[in-house]
């Protein structure tokens, strides 16, 4: 592992709030009217593995199992490999809030989450959403204090 | 049918971006009649950051509308709407609302140097201006009180200055201090960038910037300038706007001036307005796509095309690209886009052969770009999160802007095949090639980038292998003293109309290697100045 893998793993504090994630037993109890099918346990668990993330924000979670095609979700909660591009799909989904159609699949990309997608939570201790205030004017001057 | 409006004002402006707006708001202040006309709506602030989140593609046009009657470049592919001829792409992007491309840029108020204005004198290249800079000086510092601009003191390689910047320099964030650091050893000299925005503190009922890291395509909170806001205080001195206005035609008298100009609804029903003066303030494609859609017996190849000098010479600062690791991290994305320039390649005897540049690192959030990348490589899991974390913390951008000589045959026309958009007017259509003068520049910008990214601690560089538009689009209604070879004055006055000017970049005989938005609206307070005086007479 080179040094860029060798980096502190930061407890997770999406907008600060624990009402908005979904932990491990959270996300077993899908929120209401969303994700609402037989395996969302499983699939937040392997969407958790995929991430690199525990816990998920909830409604992230949620928007991207509702968008999915019925195969592809069953594919992603069933513990065999997933193929590469379903994948990279769902990654993409998850760390950018945009989902992309699979082939064969009809609609264009739709964004699915924005402040919460996890590429943001990735560098939150450092880096604010575009668009949302980063901290009083000036701020930027100094390092960011890391966590 | 055309219904001749019952207003004849004694100013009619074409556009309400920063050109126009300025020279709408000095003649309303001075109490003349003046009416606007814009070919595209009101913009809501909070409707376009809206928007702009809830995207899929977060573009530099994601927050704006598209309004079919007033067609505007797409992002990133601009051929939906201009038609590149080539051989290679003028790229640009254009906002056609009320406030202009203002509403999507770094807010960089750059003022040229001298030097700037007499290339051809000092160097053998390109043109030199009718004027020079003492003459526009005065007229610079007018243009950043308008504006709210924050700048350096007494920094060198910045413009003469008779008085300080309006506001103080925005502080560097960590990533431009350490740039800085690291070009001063290699001899270089990096200043922060003068801006159009509030920093520490309410300017004009702006409120000072929080860093949301959105410049472009959109400041979410006004803290930086845009030319809605010069719209908003033109009218407030009585200036009328008319919104969704469409001109395509100025109609030339038998003296030679402009009569009334022509315009289109959304529903194409067409209207004329007459007006003693006329300033086209239309953006530098469209500008010079009505003059020489205008043919017509008293003017047989279109509106101040007697020199056929209309819609040639177009300008850009292509732009150059290099990207490294930083061996420590720099945290871009933190406060505003753009915070300090790499200014001492801007002049010097190597002009006689290569470009002028000016050099910036970026400051962008580039979480959504490297985020992809980290994931088409195959990561997952923890290797993925922190691969995010790292590149999204470590990845320098140096960007350049490199100047571009006027060359009469990069040229924007009326689409010649035809092409038009739905009210039936002709797409721009544009011949467009960049010359080694400005290859050269960018291959010395790739070599310093490669130097620089050494002191960074990176493994490996990457430039871009092409170039990139930067919005600035200069030059094809050039500025001169001979009516045989230009089309405006040293005023931005037409040679061949004596009531019609010009507030554009497209007037710009230079392009100099810095933004041009600052030079644009100095020239416009000037003009506006020198039409009051005119309409005036004290």
């Amino acid at each position: 592992m080179d040094d860029r893998h060798r980096l502190t793993r930061r407890s997770f504090t999406m907008l600060g709030t624990a009402a908005f994630l979904a932990p491990i037993t959270a996300a077993a109890q899908p929120a209401p009217g969303a994700g609402d099918f037989i395996g969302f346990a499983d699939f937040a668990a392997r969407c958790r593995e995929l991430s690199g993330f525990d816990p998920l924000p909830r409604t992230l979670l949620t928007r991207l199992a509702n968008r999915m095609p019925e195969g592809d979700r069953r594919a992603v909660a069933q513990r065999d490999p997933i193929p590469e591009p379903l994948r990279k799909r769902v990654l993409k989904a998850l760390y950018t809030g945009v989902y992309e159609p699979g082939d064969g699949e009809d609609g264009e990309s739709v964004r699915i989450g924005y402040p919460d997608a996890l590429m943001y939570a990735a560098v939150d201790d450092s880096i604010n959403v575009p668009t949302y205030c980063g901290g009083l004017p000036g701020y930027w001057e100094q390092k960011p204090v890391l966590s | 049918m055309t219904t001749t409006l019952p207003q004849s004002p004694e100013l009619c402006v074409i556009g309400a971006g920063v050109a126009g707006a300025l020279v709408a708001k000095r003649a309303a202040e001075a109490g003349m009649r003046v009416t606007i006309l814009d070919c595209g709506p009101r913009l809501d602030r909070a409707e376009m950051l809206e928007r702009f989140r809830q995207a899929a593609n977060q573009s530099l046009m994601a927050p704006y509308p598209v309004v079919e009657h007033a067609p505007q470049p797409g992002m990133p592919r601009t051929d939906d709407y201009l038609v590149q001829k080539g051989p290679d792409p003028y790229d640009q992007q254009y906002i056609r609302a009320v406030g202009g491309t203002t509403w999507h840029w770094g807010a960089a108020t750059w003022r040229f140097i001298p030097n700037d204005m007499r290339i051809k004198s000092l160097y053998g290249v390109g043109r030199d201006w009718p004027i020079g800079y003492d003459e526009i000086e005065p007229w610079y510092y007018q243009a950043e009180l308008e504006l709210g601009v924050a700048g350096p003191d007494d920094a060198p390689f910045d413009g003469p200055r008779s008085q300080p910047y309006p506001l103080p320099a925005a502080p560097l964030s960590y990533l431009d201090q350490v740039f800085k650091n690291n070009a001063e050893q290699l001899g270089e000299v990096v200043i922060p960038a003068p801006q159009a925005r509030n920093h520490s503190q309410i300017w004009d009922g702006r409120p000072p910037c929080c860093g949301n890291a959105n410049c472009m395509p959109l400041c979410p909170i006004g803290a930086q300038y845009s030319g809605n806001m010069t719209v908003e205080k033109a009218e407030a001195a009585g200036a009328e706007l008319i919104t969704n206005a469409v001109v395509h035609f100025l109609e030339v008298g038998d003296d030679g001036r402009i009569v009334a100009a022509r315009y289109l609804t959304p529903q194409a029903e067409e209207f004329r307005i007459e007006a003693e003066r006329f300033v086209l303030a239309a953006n530098g494609i469209e500008g010079p796509k009505i003059m020489l859609m205008s043919t017509q017996d008293n003017a047989p190849e279109g509106v101040g095309n007697s020199s056929d000098m209309v819609g040639r010479n177009l300008m850009d600062h292509p732009g150059s690209g290099s990207r490294w690791y930083s061996a420590e991290p720099v945290w871009p994305g933190r406060g505003p886009m753009i915070l300090s320039g790499l200014v001492s390649m801007r002049d010097g005897d190597f002009r006689r052969t290569t470009a002028a540049r000016k050099l910036q690192p970026s400051n962008f959030n580039i979480v959504g770009w490297v985020t992809p990348e980290a994931i088409d490589e195959g990561l997952t899991g923890e290797a993925l999160r922190e691969q995010v974390r790292y590149r999204s913390t470590h990845r320098m951008i140096l960007w350049g802007l490199h100047e571009q000589l006027p060359d009469p045959s990069n040229r924007i026309v009326p689409s010649t095949d035809k092409l038009t958009d739905k009210l039936g007017i002709p797409r721009p259509e544009i011949h467009y090639r960049v010359d080694d003068y400005t290859w050269a520049s960018i291959r010395e910008a790739h070599r310093f980038a490669e130097r620089l990214a050494e002191l960074y601690g990176a493994d490996e560089v990457e430039h871009d292998t092409g170039f990139s538009g930067n919005n600035h689009i200069m030059g094809a209604t050039i500025m001169g003293e001979d009516p045989g070879d230009s089309v405006v004055d040293g005023d931005c006055r037409t040679h061949d109309h004596p009531n019609l000017w010009i507030s554009s970049s497209s007037t710009f005989p230079s392009g100099s290697s810095v933004n041009s938005t600052l030079t644009i609206a100095a020239l416009a307070v000037r003009m506006a100045d020198k039409i009051v005086r005119q309409a005036r007479p004290q």
